[in-house]
């Protein structure tokens, strides 16, 4: 064997860290502009509430419009979250601690809906093989080395093919299960295996999950740039 | 226009509201019932907002009947410049319970509602300042009252200035910081009488906790479902619980200083679906150093369009 096939191979190999590095970079974007649903469902009872908007590195902007709450806007500006209610025409502040908050009242936080790039808090810490109903999965393990993650680690399940994400289990530090999220449709977007449909559950609920479909989602494309002004909440 | 456009600029909501107190020792009750419409309509830089309702409301000696109108207003806003006109709901410092700008109901519930004052309003909204007018038509627009206010949000900080320089001498100072826990204070002085509101709000398991210290050289009247209350001091405790959906509880503490007697509501919403919300609760009220405990439900039945 020759030098180049061996550096050729050695280039293909599988590392926790190149898996980590591919899925990143379907995740990551710079700015966005979706349309989407949320389906709160527990036990029998569903809520579901419509919203567009945009997000440009961490900040975010959201409308929503489904007719119960159609006119309702939140705000995201660096840490801060700011809620715009049409009944009283004024935005109000809320405390930064909310972002860790379940968005909506749904399994999602407000950090789990938008970030430009979630998995930089994650270093890989192992990686293994596994199959499910045939199809051939890692098991790659991340773990938060910067204390700022909204979950300590991370065990997530990625197709050997396509090696993008299909489920993650979330855990806090002391090692518990918190939440449970499986990737329902994946689509291709400007160059990215992006996924549009997510189910997530928080396992310290029974009968409860949350959906969230995005049914018309752009990235890395011009947003306007008065959408992220206090000003613009109240137009 | 199509009819198409006309809804996709338009939000119409129409609810019906249904609401019994009963008031355990005095066997007193409340019944209330309410249609109520609320119309949303953007046509470019302006805005139409209106808000009203038709209450029955029945208690064991008297029978009420009247059309409300909470709010109905046009606004204009152009870039930073935003201005209204009729009649329109305007909280100075922050929106909560407490707060001495603004008499609010001290809970919100099926029952509550918030009624604006009219007059034209205006605000220029800047980095470095934001300031604000409201001239407020009282008396059958005979006698004018003027509201001033100015704030500058900086970072996690936020302040802000309160006049109400038409009506004797009213001035107020708020600030607030907004990080991992809430800080906030208000204050005014309305002629010989001061005021004072602190909070303080911070994350605890899976409630977000508020604890209240208001007080007043003065008494002052705090409405509660079905009652007031009146004090110069109070503590208050609130817990609410930002993590639940369908069942959401609510409880708030009063701790009247002056009288040295505990008083709560206990609220609890049960969401069935995006248009029906079921409430039930439990309240407390003092009267001569007597407490007289209530109960109440309620239903809300929303349709938007």
């Amino acid at each position: 064997m020759n030098t180049f096939m061996l550096l050729f191979l050695l280039s293909q190999q599988v590392t926790p860290e190149s898996i980590l590095d591919h899925i990143r970079e379907n995740l990551s974007y710079s700015t966005s502009r979706f349309t989407a649903q949320i389906e709160i469902r527990k036990g029998k009872r569903v809520l579901t509430k419509n919203f567009s908007g945009y997000s440009k590195g961490d900040n975010f902007y959201i409308e929503f419009t489904n007719p119960e709450d159609r006119g309702v806007k939140y705000l995201k500006l660096r840490k801060d979250l700011y809620v715009y209610l049409p009944d009283i025409d004024d935005v109000v502040r809320m405390s930064g601690d909310m972002l860790k908050q379940s968005f909506m009242g749904s399994d999602l936080s407000y950090e789990d809906l938008v970030q430009e790039d979630p998995l930089r808090f994650y270093k890989p810490t192992s990686l293994s093989d596994t199959a499910i109903e045939g199809n051939s999965l890692y098991v790659l393990e991340l773990e938060d080395t910067t204390g700022t993650a909204p979950y300590f680690r991370i065990r997530m399940l990625v197709d050997k093919k396509t090696k993008t994400w299909v489920k993650e289990e979330l855990f806090t530090k002391s090692g518990r299960r918190l939440k449970e999220v499986e990737a329902l449709e994946y689509r291709a977007i400007g160059g990215k295996y992006y996924p549009v449909a997510i189910i997530m559950k928080d396992l310290r609920l029974k009968d409860s999950y949350t959906k969230f479909v995005m049914s018309d989602v752009s990235f890395d494309t011009p947003v306007p740039q008065n959408i992220f002004r206090l000003e613009f909440l109240k137009k | 226009m199509n009819l198409t456009l006309l809804l996709l600029l338009t939000n119409l909501k129409l609810s019906f509201d249904a609401f019994s107190l009963w008031e355990l020792k005095k066997s007193d009750y409340l019944l209330l019932l309410r249609p109520n419409i609320v119309w949303n309509y953007s046509a470019g830089e302006f805005r139409f907002f209106f808000d009203g309702s038709y209450n029955y409301i029945k208690t064991r000696d008297t029978l009420q009947t009247e059309a409300k109108l909470y709010q109905s207003y046009i606004k204009f806003q152009k870039g930073n410049f935003e201005s209204k006109l009729g009649k329109l709901v305007h909280i100075p410092g922050f929106a909560g319970i407490f707060n001495p700008y603004y008499k609010a109901p001290s809970f919100e519930n099926i029952s509550t509602s918030v009624e604006g004052e009219t007059g034209i309003f205006f605000r220029v909204s800047h980095h470095i300042l934001t300031p604000l007018m409201f001239l407020i038509f009282t008396d059958q627009w005979k006698e004018i009252r003027l509201k001033l206010q100015a704030y500058r949000r900086i970072g996690s900080f936020e302040t802000g200035l309160y006049a109400e320089p038409s009506r004797s001498s009213a001035f107020g100072v708020y600030g607030g910081y907004f990080g991992k826990i809430t800080l906030k204070f208000q204050g005014l002085k309305k002629d010989s009488i001061a005021k004072l509101c602190a909070n303080i709000e911070f994350p605890f398991r899976t409630t977000i906790t508020s604890i209240w210290m208001y007080t007043s050289t003065e008494a002052d009247l705090f409405p509660l479902p079905g009652a007031f209350l009146l004090t110069k001091n109070i503590l208050a405790l609130e817990i609410r619980f930002p993590e639940k959906v369908f069942e959401i509880p609510y409880l708030l503490l009063f701790y009247d200083l002056d009288s040295r007697v505990p008083l709560f509501i206990f609220d609890y919403k049960y969401i069935v679906s995006n248009n029906l919300l079921l409430e039930g609760g439990v309240t407390t009220r003092r009267q001569n150093r007597t407490l007289y405990p209530s109960v109440y439900v309620g239903l809300r039945f929303t349709k938007g369009f």
